[in-house]
């Protein structure tokens, strides 16, 4: 077999806390994980979060964090135990022969260095390319992984590039190593349908090409039913169960598979509600946002934008990255003061406040919350401009929003640090319920999430939207949140919106090219059939 | 993580009996600090005077400990005020922004490229000497490098998720300033305090040692040590001893700042590591 292209062999891999002395404590958080991944392969590991898929990655890397260690069992890349090499052959390893794509690429860039040098890097260490040759296969690499501009991009600094973009120099960076295996985690969960495609395309042709073995993690089942020859099910720490995509997705095996699958199939069909006869509660007339200066008008983040809101409407507001929907959340909560246009709140007399009735759920739920106060705290904190409150009718206002989002009381004496994304998004709701609110916006809520998480705090939200009546705004990159969830969807692009529609109509029938690209993106090409088999996300 | 528990209650217990001493000193100095004795001028240590005499045979230690009590308040109260003044003026900078900000930077920009010592010295030097004026030199040339914290780290808070979290639900400016921003401040701005401690001890005895600080015979610890200089040679102790005791107080000073500092962070530790 060729060095190069080596299979990845986990053979009993037991990960668990180290103590000072050396020993172990505390339970293992891998117990026997064995998996090979052969070159050529596209091998998917999926899980809910927290079931170890990560740590399995970053131990075939050795780059655990320094409380945890390997504690039984082996890993293989060819020839060479990993888990016995020296630092040496891992240096020689990492980025060279096993490459690693990140989950998210804009923290693993240095920001202070260019995408060329971040590129020049594994070409000089593994290609041993120096100058010209360095720069011109840096161009190459990015011209590969899509850049139009490859001149302008290698010039660029991590920030300058969009969500996608950066996940595309990632790509490249991972691939200037030129490696037969390549670990990729969640590398596409931070991204919308489209540039998902576009990169998990890319991988796919270089395992066609090249012959390099995917071992793909993440929770989205739509890209592994699209991409995986084999997939693994992954839960609290071991694999349950494993065997060919088609067999595995079509004929799961044990419980915990079947109800990631569902769990991944948001049905359509689940809700179907007749057009709102409400009145409008918000209405948004020409709305701008610009960046930059009050002379001079920088960039434009949005642009007319002209909206309305039903009470109790659920509207959706798709877009990709980039396309000024966070500014939209932050204009219409207030967060922000709109440049140009109004924004009209005709709200019912009965709310405490006028200036909280608008509330807003936050995309990443763990930056959400101070770290260093408990979660009751943070819940305080909204009810104390409203002197009226005794402590005591305060505690008993938490402790009922924390019943309705199905929360723990006993998570409020805990820190954000020691709850899971799923629980702080919860207390997010919780927050925002506290004030009574009309219009809950919620800005990309769930794709911080994994996939049964974001199905139950999909379906928290709607049974909240039908007991209090709330009008929500589901802004969103992910196609089948918003059909599960809208009653219409408005599609923003470059800071403008393009179509407004019924949910039902604009999936049969998208109107402007861009949605038609959109809706199209969603369903991933490949022609074994399998797609339809499952059946998840076709329109 | 128990041997530095053990390293900061050693260093409290150094200051705590460093400060004791000096508080004391009226009653447990061997001979009255400003006692001249030339039949023993810079005498080696002896039974009769523990740490030696220096140049006009007045007692190392009563001297030392006379001292104390104006080298440590002075520096002590300047930390303070410094740190105050500092991060609200590098707050206000960055909540208000604007030309505020803008006003505020350049100033702090201002002080910092002037001499710090040629500022103190020029305002000592219009309002007399003594205690208040050396207090006010000492805090008008420090506070710049709080401000520069505060400000950098404020910006950085305000920028976080749960800001913005905050302003959604109706929390007021203030709320959002004293528990929000400012316990994201505590830990770094208690490092650089204790730092800027020892650095103002050494300031204190530079202004006192050019004569804008205590005046003779009133000691402290940086004017001995000045007054010392020239007798290295002969009696090496005159410059040891109060040297060691800045060292040491400014040692002990940081020590017990850095485990301040370091439970100040604790909450955002993951549990199982704070319980070690």
């Amino acid at each position: 077999m060729n060095p190069v292209n080596a299979g990845l062999v986990l053979d009993g891999l037991q990960v668990g806390h180290k103590t000072h002395d050396g020993g172990t404590s505390g339970g293992p958080l891998l117990s026997d994980v064995s998996l090979s991944v052969e070159p050529g392969e596209f091998v998917a590991l999926v899980g809910s979060s927290g079931s170890g898929k990560t740590l399995t990655a970053m131990s075939c890397l050795q780059l655990l964090p320094p409380s945890l260690g390997i504690t039984g069992g082996s890993i293989r890349l060819g020839d060479l135990d990993l888990t016995r090499a020296s630092e040496h052959q891992l240096n020689s390893v990492r980025g060279g022969r096993l490459g690693m794509l990140f989950q998210q690429p804009k923290r693993m860039f240095n920001p202070n260095r260019t995408i060329e040098q971040h590129l020049k890097e594994p070409l000089r260490l593994h290609a041993g390319l120096r100058g010209s040759k360095a720069r011109s296969k840096a161009l190459e690499l990015l011209e590969e992984v899509g850049f139009a501009d490859p001149a302008k991009g290698i010039r660029a600094y991590p920030h300058q590039l969009s969500g996608g973009m950066a996940q595309r120099a990632m790509t490249a960076v991972a691939l200037a190593g030129q490696p037969g295996m390549l670990l990729a985690d969640e590398p596409t969960s931070a991204l919308d349908k489209v540039l998902e495609r576009q990169i998990l395309q890319l991988l796919d042709r270089e395992r066609r090409e090249r012959g390099l073995g995917i071992l793909y993690i993440t929770h989205n089942i739509a890209s592994v039913a699209a991409y995986a020859d084999r997939v693994l099910v992954m839960n609290a720490g071991s694999i349950v169960e494993a065997g060919p995509a088609g067999e595995l997705l079509t004929r799961p095996r044990t419980d915990y598979t079947r109800e990631l699958l569902a769990a991944a199939r948001l049905a359509p069909e689940s809700r179907r509600r007749p057009p709102s006869r409400e009145r409008d509660i918000l209405v948004l007339d020409g709305v701008g946002k610009h960046f930059g200066s009050r002379r001079k008008l920088g960039h434009a983040a949005l642009q007319d934008v002209s909206l309305t809101l039903k009470r109790g409407e659920i509207l959706g507001v798709l877009g990709q990255s980039g396309s000024g929907k966070s500014t939209l959340a932050k204009a219409i909560v207030g967060l922000e003061a709109a440049s140009t246009g109004s924004i009209f709140r005709q709200l019912d007399t009965a709310g405490p406040r006028e200036g909280t009735a608008v509330q807003l759920v936050f995309q990443e739920p763990h930056s959400a919350f101070d770290p260093r106060m408990t979660l009751r705290t943070s819940l305080q904190a909204p009810l104390r401009p409203s002197h009226d409150l005794s402590p005591e009718q305060r505690d008993e206002r938490i402790a009922a929003v924390m019943a309705e989002v199905e929360l723990d009381a006993a998570l409020l004496d805990k820190r954000p640090g020691q709850c899971s994304g799923g629980q702080l998004q919860r207390a997010t709701i919780a927050r925002a319920l506290l004030l009574e609110p009309q219009v809950l916006i919620c800005d990309e809520a769930t794709s911080a999430l994994d996939a049964l998480t974001q199905r139950t705090i999909l379906n928290l939200l709607l049974r909240l939207q039908r007991e209090r009546n709330l009008s929500l705004i589901v802004i969103s990159h992910d196609m089948d949140v918003v059909r599960y969830m809208c009653d219409r969807v408005a599609v923003l692009l470059e800071g403008r919106v393009v179509e407004v529609a019924e949910t039902k109509d604009f999936f049969a029938a998208p109107g402007h090219p861009h949605s038609q690209a959109l809706v199209q993106a969603s369903i991933p090409c490949r022609a074994d059939g399998l797609w339809s088999v499952l059946d998840v996300a076709k329109p | 993580m128990r041997k530095q528990f053990n390293v900061t209650t050693l260093a409290a217990a150094v200051l705590a009996l460093i400060v004791l001493a000096v508080l004391l000193a009226p009653w447990i100095s061997p001979y009255p600090p400003a006692e001249q004795n030339l039949a023993e001028r810079l005498a080696p240590p002896s039974a009769g005077h523990w740490l030696g005499t220096d140049n006009l045979g007045r007692d190392t230690l009563s001297r030392i400990l006379e001292g104390g009590r104006f080298s440590m308040s002075v520096a002590a109260l300047a930390t303070l005020l410094t740190c105050l003044l500092g991060v609200g003026i590098g707050i206000l900078s960055a909540r208000r922004r604007g030309w505020v900000d803008e006003f505020l930077t350049r100033t702090n920009d201002v002080l910092l490229a002037l001499p710090e010592m040629v500022v103190a010295l020029f305002i000592v030097a219009a309002l007399g000497t003594g205690f208040g004026p050396l207090l006010l030199a000492l805090v008008v040339t420090g506070w710049t490098p709080f401000a520069r914290l505060a400000r950098t780290l404020a910006y950085d808070v305000s920028a976080r998720g749960f800001v913005d979290a905050a302003r959604v639900v109706g929390c007021t400016p203030r709320f959002i300033i004293f528990r929000h921003v400012l316990p994201h401040l505590a830990a770094p701005v208690l490092g650089q305090a204790t730092l800027r401690f020892g650095h103002l001890l050494i300031s204190v005895g530079a202004l006192s040692y050019l004569g804008l600080g205590v005046q003779p015979p009133q000691s402290d610890w940086g004017s001995m040590l000045a007054a010392a200089q020239p007798f290295a040679d002969r009696a090496p102790l005159g410059i040891l001893a109060p040297g060691l005791v800045i060292f040491t107080v400014a040692l002990c000073v940081t020590l017990i700042g850095q485990r301040a500092a370091h439970m100040a962070a604790a909450p955002l530790l993951m549990p199982q590591m704070a319980e070690k």
